[in-house]
């Protein structure tokens, strides 16, 4: 044990490690926060970068890029409407309402904090509990992962606004967008019509940035005379009371950050969708509707994806299996570095197992003063005329854009995207059941043809294959309650049973 | 921006348009890697980046564009400009794509920089299965016909392959349930939602080590010994027939596109070689069970083309090809 | 109860080429694999369809229920349209987006995205050209070098080739 907590204090001891450490987590904030730039590509540059430093210090720049990046997506989300990175979409939904009302620093300064204890609480599970979770997460079968998109696409009901006919038609739609190109399990070709463009698909980050960033600088065309609301900065750090009330929901989110993080194929762009989902559906009174600046909306999906980083280095330490595509990066890194990524790794070098812990402590203890210093400089972004703001967001989305993959035809998309997306809204449809479709869409068709592939097509075997596990069974039986509890049948039971007791 | 700079930086926007070769990398290179990030080809690639840009003087930035068993890839690469810039990480799985109909080319489209290394697969299962050799797999498998589940990539994938191989030698039928890749593959095999899975050795390497998945066979003549392990027997111990196909496995590649200029693809050539050869490089590709390789041009030329004589007339001959090998002048072997 | 809102104008005919585009994408699922097996490719795409279409009928129905657009008199459906969904600002700053993005390869992007600001800033009504130029240009610098240079993004050189 003396070793496990010398390895676990290394890089608090090493001013070096200590430097890098910091530096990355202070860069990572800034590449989560540009649309465009993405944690993944700042690690893979890294990793042919740091190739001739040791690996521990490769790693503890890795970790802090990886951390602030997670949770400097929020920030682009909340002042411009545009997620920074897909993990951030959801914050996007109550982060950027809040800061139309003039609350854009006391929004980033609560996500700052709820971040920083989510991941705490992602750490924690990795450090007390990682050979349990990993295993947990193997026993996740394709069926399962249909059961956890399904209920994730369930979330439309609560995303569609006035009209849920609207809020389906737009999650179809984004579940469409999401199957365009070649099939990835056939190879066969999804509404390509023989353009070669077309098979790789449509550009997931083009059509967050469109939907999201463009299709709202159209809107926002229509309100060039209001002058933009003042920011109220004097308060930036949240009150203990806030911040209190919000720590059961802070700390339910990060179990399921936690958890979805540790899933090989699912990251924090899901956690933080699913985290949203429960916020909604358990949050009885929210300070204010969701969708109109709910802090709970803010907490919700924030703790939950900085918890799913930690959660995503269970199975890669653990068992080398990457919980998303940073952690693969890093596996790579592994490998170069000359260590075997596997589950041998923590038997041959249980040390690199508390350095890991150790410095996403250490990353996570950083992202704190890192995150609330400058929110005053950035909530003053918000107060630029929009008459200079309009153009500027529109020139870092489309360079956000072309930078995925260097490629200018993403940049036409994006534009498409947008205008759809503006006559969509004008016409009281939302755009974030199409982002939602987008993302799930594509887990949907893999994993529901991989499950009806295994009950060798046969529609009976398929179905109950899902009660052949505790965890199918558990899911289903959530997901029947989830939906079971909107309707009115329910409500009329509960209702009769609450008021049973008393009479 | 100096008044000598900007002559400096004229000259040389001269030199260039002026088309020096010498000029050649001017700018980074894009690497695109045809499998998911974590698998096989994507360690081999990343490994081997670090070195080829020491060698070249310039970043290759490198990216997944995984799918469709590769051809997601070789269709975006030969789509760049054929100017060197956009080199394809590459396996074996092109070599299949006419004949599986995934796309209407494979290699003989590019020209190729470097074969890295090949590997040998493993036919893993996990640990607590009921089978100690492919026999007894096979057996079970002909008792319950459709019932046990292989984890592949895919058709052209290397399960698929090596699934189709056995077949030829002895007819027996499973479910092929298709994944991104080796390592969500084995990672289902691992939670038991496939019984059996032929991975390449790498992938499988450290879990036979650790004890969570039992090698049934390898799909070579010679039995293969991990470090510190029982030795692997030879898939010939089971079924000799298997021989005629052997040797057999995947292999690792660069590759740029067929019509770049001849002086680029030097540069390049040179440029991987001398990575290729790295201490470092070839520990990493021994230490995960591949043989390492130095070979390009002509002479890969001669590989590939072996390669995909011997394995496109497998799939042909148990009926899992789409369109016979004969329609694009593959020769039988 | 309060009265059913009114159409917007143009909403009819937007719902109605929804319902259109359903039916195609429904029509077109089908043709990728057709019914043949459970899991085919085309399975959930032909399922994500026929929801879309049949979303779409019920929001073209509810559509249908409510009283039609006003359209004062003087005023035709095509110009209430304009005015209410395409304003002129709308139309001209999306003319300049679509302007920008055919530029952005032939002059490469720090020119392109110069000419776009300050032609933006301009359209949108801010009147202070210099104060335009100058924050155009610092942001630019900005994003440049954040890009090309931290991040090796190549972004298009265009008429400045060599130069930068």
């Amino acid at each position: 044990m003396p070793e496990a907590v010398s390895y676990f204090f290394m890089s608090w001891t090493s001013p070096y490690l200590l430097f890098l450490t910091a530096a990355g987590t202070f860069a990572g904030i800034y590449v989560g926060a540009i649309p465009g730039l993405s944690v993944t590509m700042a690690v893979s540059i890294l990793i042919s970068f740091t190739f001739k430093w040791n690996v521990n210090e490769a790693l503890a720049l890795i970790a802090g890029i990886y951390l602030g990046g997670v949770y400097g997506g929020s920030r682009t989300a909340i002042l411009l409407n545009i997620p920074g990175a897909p993990a951030a979409i959801a914050t996007a939904l109550d982060g950027y309402p809040l800061a139309k009302r003039g609350e854009a620093g006391s929004a980033i300064g609560l996500t700052t904090v709820v971040s920083v204890l989510g991941a705490f609480i992602g750490i924690f599970a990795l450090a007390v509990g990682a050979p349990v979770l990993s295993n947990l997460a193997l026993l996740f079968a394709p069926r399962d992962y249909l059961l956890l998109a399904i209920w994730g696409i369930l979330l439309v009901g609560s995303l569609s606004g006035k009209s849920l006919a609207k809020g389906v038609f737009a999650g179809a739609l984004g579940v469409l967008i999401g199957m365009i190109g070649l099939d990835p399990m056939t190879a066969e070709g999804r509404f390509t019509y023989g353009s070669v463009q077309l098979t790789s698909g449509v550009p997931y980050v083009a059509a967050m940035i469109g939907f999201f960033g463009v299709s709202e600088v159209l809107a926002q065309l229509h309100f060039l005379h209001v002058t933009p609301v003042k920011q109220d900065v004097r308060r930036i750090v949240p009150p203990w009371g806030l911040l209190k009330k919000h720590l059961p929901l802070a700390g339910r989110c990060s179990a399921i950050g936690t958890v979805i993080g540790a899933l090989p194929g699912a990251g924090g762009d899901i956690a933080a969708l699913m985290a949203y989902d429960h916020a909604r559906r358990t949050t009885k009174h929210p300070s204010r509707p969701f969708g109109e600046g709910a802090y709970e909306g803010l907490v919700a999906p924030e703790s939950a994806n900085n918890s799913a980083v930690p959660g995503a280095y269970i199975p890669m330490l653990t068992l080398g299996i990457p919980g998303d595509a940073v952690t693969a990066v890093i596996i790579g890194a592994l490998y170069i570095h000359g260590l075997k990524p596997g589950p041998m790794l923590m038997i041959e070098t249980p040390h690199l197992f508390w350095f890991c812990v150790g410095n996403l402590v250490l990353a996570n203890l950083f992202l704190l003063p890192l995150g609330l210093s400058g929110i005053r400089i950035f909530a003053k972004i918000v107060e630029t005329p929009k008459a200079i703001l309009l153009p500027l967001i529109l020139v870092l989305s489309a360079v956000g854009t072309y930078a995925i993959e260097n490629n200018p035809v993403h940049v036409y998309w994006m534009l498409a995207f947008g205008v759809t997306g503006y006559f969509l809204k004008m016409y009281g449809f939302q755009v974030g059941p199409v982002i939602l479709g987008i993302i799930l869409g594509p887990l949907i068709d893999v994993s529901y043809r991989r499950a009806m592939i295994s009950a060798a097509d046969e529609p009976l075997a398929f179905l109950a294959e899902f009660f052949t596990s505790p965890i199918s069974a558990i899911l289903v039986a959530a997901l029947a309650i989830t939906v079971l509890s909107q309707t009115r049948l329910w409500a009329a039971t509960v209702g009769r049973l609450r008021r049973a007791p008393a009479t | 921006m100096s008044y000598r700079k900007i002559v400096a930086a004229a000259a040389a926007a001269v030199l260039v348009s002026g088309g020096a070769a010498a000029a050649f990398p001017e700018r980074e290179l894009s690497g695109v890697i045809m499998w998911g990030a974590g698998g096989a080809m994507d360690v081999a690639s990343r490994a081997i980046a670090p070195h080829a840009e020491a060698a070249l003087g310039k970043k290759i930035v490198m990216v997944n564009r995984p799918g469709g068993t590769g051809a997601i890839a070789t269709n975006f690469v030969i789509n760049q400009p054929a100017d060197g810039y956009t080199l394809l990480f590459g396996a074996e799985n092109p070599q299949l794509h006419q004949v599986l109909q995934l796309a209407d080319f494979g290699y003989e489209r590019f020209h190729p920089v470097a074969i890295l290394a090949r590997g040998v697969a493993v036919v893993v299962v996990k640990a607590d299965s009921p089978w100690n050799s492919m026999k007894d797999f096979v057996e079970d498998a002909r008792k319950r016909p459709g019932k046990l589940k292989m984890g592949s990539t895919g058709p052209g994938g290397l399960p698929h392959s090596v699934g189709s191989m056995l077949n030829s030698v002895t007819k027996f039928q499973v479910i092929s349930v298709p994944f991104d890749g080796e390592g969500p593959g084995l990672t289902a095999l691992l939670g038991g939602h496939v019984d059996i899975m032929p991975v390449g050795v790498g992938a499988a390497a450290e879990n036979v080590k650790a004890g969570r998945v039992k090698a049934l066979a390898v799909i070579d003549a010679e039995p293969l010994s991990l470090a510190g392990q029982a030795g692997i027997a030879p898939i010939t111990k089971d079924f000799p027939e298997f021989a005629k196909y052997l040797p057999w496995g995947p292999f690792y590649g660069v590759f740029v596109r067929r019509d770049t200029p001849a002086d680029v693809t030097a540069t390049l050539v040179k440029a991987f070689r001398t990575a290729a050869e790295n201490p470092q490089f070839v520990q990493l590709m021994k230490d995960r069970g591949n043989v390492p390789m130095t070979m390009s041009g002509a002479e890969a030329d001669a590989f590939l083309k072996k390669w995909q004589s011997v394995t496109t007339w497998v799939l042909q001959d148990v009926g899992a090809a789409k369109a016979s090998p004969d329609k694009f002048g593959i020769p039988r072997p | 109860m309060t009265p059913p809102e009114r159409r917007l104008p143009g909403e009819l005919a937007f719902v109605l080429f929804l319902l259109l585009f359903g039916a195609t994408a429904l029509w077109q699922a089908t043709s990728i694999s057709g019914l043949g097996s459970w899991s085919s490719p085309g399975a959930v795409p032909m399922l994500a369809a026929l929801v879309m279409l049949v979303s779409a009928a019920r929001v073209a129905l509810a559509t249908l229920r409510r009283p039609p657009a006003e359209v004062p008199s003087g005023s035709s459906l095509s110009r209430e349209f304009a005015h209410a969904l395409l304003p002129r600002v709308v139309v001209a700053f999306t003319l300049l987006i679509v302007l920008y993005m055919f530029a952005l390869e032939p002059l490469g992007f720090v020119v392109s995205s110069l000419l776009f600001l300050v032609a933006g800033m301009w359209v949108l009504g801010s009147r202070r050209i210099v104060y335009n130029v100058v924050v155009s240009a610092a942001s630019l610098a900005a994003i440049y070098v954040i890009f090309q240079t931290a991040f090796s993004v190549v972004l298009p050189a265009g008429v400045l080739r060599g130069l930068l």
